[in-house]
């Protein structure tokens, strides 16, 4: 490395070079096999009519043959027709991410932050900014010629619009604009940035805007300029962030001073802890996340657009369903704690952190439910909602189950992923993500299995067994986690007690419903079992032992 | 009746820890009489962080044995830092918190905390009750970290490089001055130091590590008064550092040599002189120069 160019491309070369290989692995591998896999089904890529041809196999072929097949055929016409155009887009998603030179802080909990350091080696920022960009962009460049004069790239309307060299080079020089300009200002950048992968993703619905002459240059020269002023004034923290704060945090300071003087105990400190690092936060996000489309078709309404439509409504109810499960579940899948050797040198006991965690996560699921059902109570205000009710026409006793399965479901995304967050261990961390990829797919097998009477029947009678069985396995798991934490004093005998109290009413509040309401259907044993099978003892029971792993390495 | 607990604050012995392949300590005994400041100094990467986590619990030994009070730290974490005061080398203090938030967090923890005390030592550490964790400097992050450390009067404070971050007038007159007091009240204090004036001004007892295990331990006074400069001349200018069994290191240039000698002084100079040198000038090495000396020797 003799000049400091070269020492900046083998610093992403060093960062990226396993993903590098692999994306160059994928356009050789595409090269060489995916034209033979075409002919081999007798599919052209380079037909503009490519998505007929698609729904004319998947008519003729969709209903012929056993169940097994038809799935493996339905994907590779799947895989044939979205394949390479998919891994295409990932592919220049990642290098032009790759060009913002950002990378993780743990320190700051920031994911994209420019590293400091290049700011101290003795070079200017024109050359750090022309090396960046000049670099990205001769990356997409290469990347893109790469797809598409090597791969036979499908010609379906909906990758059209992504097959356009200089609309990647936009994105690029609006990513780094986005990433280096706003350093300063987080959260606005975040939201910048997932405004412009979906508006990017979602271009193919509007490409006459896409289509247009002036957009994608002017985007171009805006994204650069801002690339280059942002580099500057991060390198001379010219631009601080905003200097004023919100109203409702001084409101909020305030009344935290004013609030208790003194915890009574150190589980009700431990308690403000946890809801302080992330339930309350979780709530916030929750309502903010509410709030800004209701309010924003509040708006509407008052500006004289008229009532939402049937199928706007239902979306928006869908979206409003989904929060607190998405949230709760992106916070139990989030990367193991920083905060951990502060904690672990307090005088508590593993039991005490984990009850803690759980009732604060107890607290923001149940919380955050309210703030949604708040904004269901307030959805009749912009337009038929009796309409949603017909369309999704659940009966009102079922919501009995409904509505507690809903939040045990939040509240467990946390309770049973805290023993692998709180292991440690980054690999452990990640197996929250694995298991719902896991259900998804399960999801996924038994729609399959579904369509076809036979398999499913032959299914359904397997059902009840194996679901007893792996409650045996729980509660077997269960009685050597309690066990073992007792023994090694990481719980109190009073934990265990208070939790089981807690367990069997949960347990109880789920099942009457279900059987009065399931009582004379084929559903009530599998529902019984599941629900017992849902309510978490064995991990809560392994949760000490994983956070004294972490402890006591 | 008097048992080894109620002399010793700490008792370490036979502690072995491997990282991968990498021994951090080998067979590590040291004892820590209660109501002393001891200070424990080693280069970096000589396992002192590591003995200092074995303290806390927060690495169990895999061999050998920990006790501190008499407890298990990790066996009973809660007797143990119920009474240990700590200040991490890394002020891993949660960034989200304000500073009046984390006294009264802390404050739950422990019955024997003085909220006069934690008053005197805020304002005396200059710390704004309303700022955030994460917009106080180094030096502020030190000093809030301190603060919690002390504002409960453990009987054992463990600090594990205190000085980093702070300035010097933090560093002379208030953090000494707080370790002395801890003492002169019965507490313990074990500290971590790569600044050896610092030790050798505040601390009673001191050890030193070298790759993972304690190569000299005593009082201070003990292990100045061990030690011996030297100041050799030869006949003839030397082009390397002669050999002279027995001692610690050989520096200098020409005729003129300076041996930094542990213990045994007559028969390094009895070797000095078989090495063809005399003695022209004795005095007593500092601790600096000891801990460069056993550095040397632990080196070669």
């Amino acid at each position: 490395m003799h000049t400091p160019a070269a020492a900046l491309a083998w610093e992403l070369w060093r960062k990226h070079r396993t993903r590098v290989i692999t994306i160059a692995g994928l356009v050789l591998g595409f090269a060489l096999v995916y034209p033979k896999l075409c002919a081999l089904a007798g599919f052209d890529p380079n037909n503009p009519g490519a998505l007929d041809m698609l729904a004319k196999r998947f008519a003729l072929q969709g209903d012929t043959g056993p169940l097994p097949l038809r799935v493996v055929r339905t994907l590779y016409l799947l895989f044939l027709a979205c394949g390479p155009a998919s891994v295409m887009i990932l592919t220049l998603l990642y290098t032009a991410w790759m060009f913002t030179f950002t990378e993780r802080d743990p320190k700051a909990r920031d994911p994209m932050t420019f590293p400091a350091r290049l700011f101290t080696l003795p070079v200017s920022t024109p050359f750090l900014f022309w090396s960046l960009w000049l670099g990205g962009m001769a990356a997409i460049a290469m990347l893109y010629g790469s797809w598409v004069h090597f791969v036979p790239l499908s010609r379906l309307d909906v990758f059209v619009v992504y097959q356009n060299c200089f609309g990647w080079m936009t994105l690029l020089a609006l990513g780094q604009g986005i990433v280096w300009a706003l350093a300063a200002w987080p959260n606005t950048r975040t939201v910048l940035l997932a405004a412009l992968l979906f508006g990017f993703l979602g271009s193919p619905a509007r490409r006459d805007i896409f289509e247009s002459p002036l957009l994608l240059p002017s985007l171009f020269v805006l994204g650069s300029v801002l690339a280059r002023v942002g580099l500057q004034k991060m390198r001379h923290s010219q631009w601080q962030g905003w200097t004023w704060k919100w109203p409702f945090a001084t409101i909020s300071a305030r009344a935290e001073l004013r609030g208790p003087k003194r915890f009574a105990s150190p589980a009700q400190a431990q308690l403000w802890f946890e809801w302080r690092r992330f339930a309350r936060g979780l709530c916030f996000t929750g309502a903010v996340l509410v709030g800004v489309p209701l309010v924003i078709y509040l708006l509407r309404l008052g500006a004289g657009f008229g009532p939402l439509s049937q199928n706007t409504m239902l979306v928006l109810a869908c979206y409003l369903v989904a929060i607190p499960l998405i949230t709760h579940f992106c916070t139990a899948a989030s990367p193991p704690r920083t905060d951990v050797s502060f904690l672990m040198v307090r005088p508590l006991t593993n039991g005490q952190m984990m009850m803690a965690t759980l009732q604060a996560a107890a607290r923001s699921s149940l919380l955050s439910w309210m703030i949604v059902a708040a904004a269901l109570c307030a959805m009749p205000l912009l337009g038929d909602f009796h309409a949603v009710e017909k369309f999704v026409s659940i009966p009102s006793p079922y919501l009995a189950i409904i509505v507690p399965g809903l939040i045990l479901l939040t509240w467990r995304f946390i309770a049973v992923n805290l023993g692998f967050v709180g292991s440690g261990n980054r690999r452990l961390a990640a197996i929250p993500v694995l298991m719902m990829v896991a259900v998804y797919a399960g999801v996924f097998a038994l729609s399959i299995l579904s369509r076809n009477s036979a398999y499913w029947n032959a299914f359904w009678r397997l059902v009840p067994g194996l679901l007893a069985g792996l409650i045996a396995v729980k509660f077997l798991l269960a009685f050597l986690a309690f066990r073992l934490s007792l023994k090694r004093g990481l719980l109190a005998p009073f934990a265990v007690v208070a939790y089981l109290a807690v367990w069997t009413p949960m347990v109880a509040a789920l099942l009457v419903p279900a059987a009065v309401l399931l009582h004379d259907t084929e559903w009530l044993l599998p529902s019984s079992l599941g629900i017992v099978l849902l309510v978490p003892l064995a991990r809560i029971g392994f949760c000490p032992i994983a956070l004294a792993w972490n402890r006591h390495a | 009746m008097t048992t080894s607990a109620n002399i010793h604050a700490v008792e370490i012995t036979g502690l072995s820890r491997k990282f991968g392949s990498k021994l951090a300590l080998n067979q590590l005994s040291l004892q820590v009489r209660r109501g002393r400041v001891f200070g424990l100094v080693g280069a970096n990467g000589a396992g002192k962080t590591t003995l200092i986590q074995h303290l806390l619990g927060r690495l169990k030994a895999q061999s050998g044995s920990v006790r501190v009070f008499g407890f298990d730290p990790v066996a009973e974490p809660v007797a143990v830092l119920g009474r240990t005061g700590y200040l991490s080398e890394h002020r891993d203090l949660p960034g989200w918190m304000r500073v009046d938030e984390l006294l009264r967090y802390t404050k739950a923890f422990y019955p024997q905390w003085d909220p006069a005390y934690a008053e005197e030592l805020r304002r005396q550490f200059g710390l704004d009750p309303r700022a955030k964790i994460k917009t106080l400097s180094r030096g502020e992050n030190a000093k809030a970290g301190l603060l919690i450390a002390l504002a409960y009067r453990p009987e054992l404070l463990l600090l594990d490089e205190p000085s980093s971050g702070l300035d010097p007038v933090v560093r002379r007159d208030i953090l000494e001055a707080i370790i002395r007091t801890v003492a002169d009240e019965g507490r313990t204090v074990f500290f971590s130091s790569h600044l050896l004036e610092e030790v050798e001004r505040v601390a009673d007892d001191l050890a030193m590590m070298f790759n993972g295990q304690v190569v000299l331990a005593g009082t201070v006074d003990e292990v100045k008064e061990n030690h011996h400069r030297l100041v050799l001349r030869f006949d003839s200018p030397q082009l390397s550092a002669p050999k002279v069994q027995g001692v610690l290191s050989l520096t200098g240039s020409g005729q003129e040599w300076t041996a930094i000698c542990n213990g045994q002084r007559e028969q390094a100079v009895a070797a000095a002189a078989r090495a063809g040198g005399r003695v022209v000038a004795e005095s007593s090495p500092s601790l600096d120069e000891i801990f460069v000396a056993w550095a040397g020797a632990e080196s070669a």
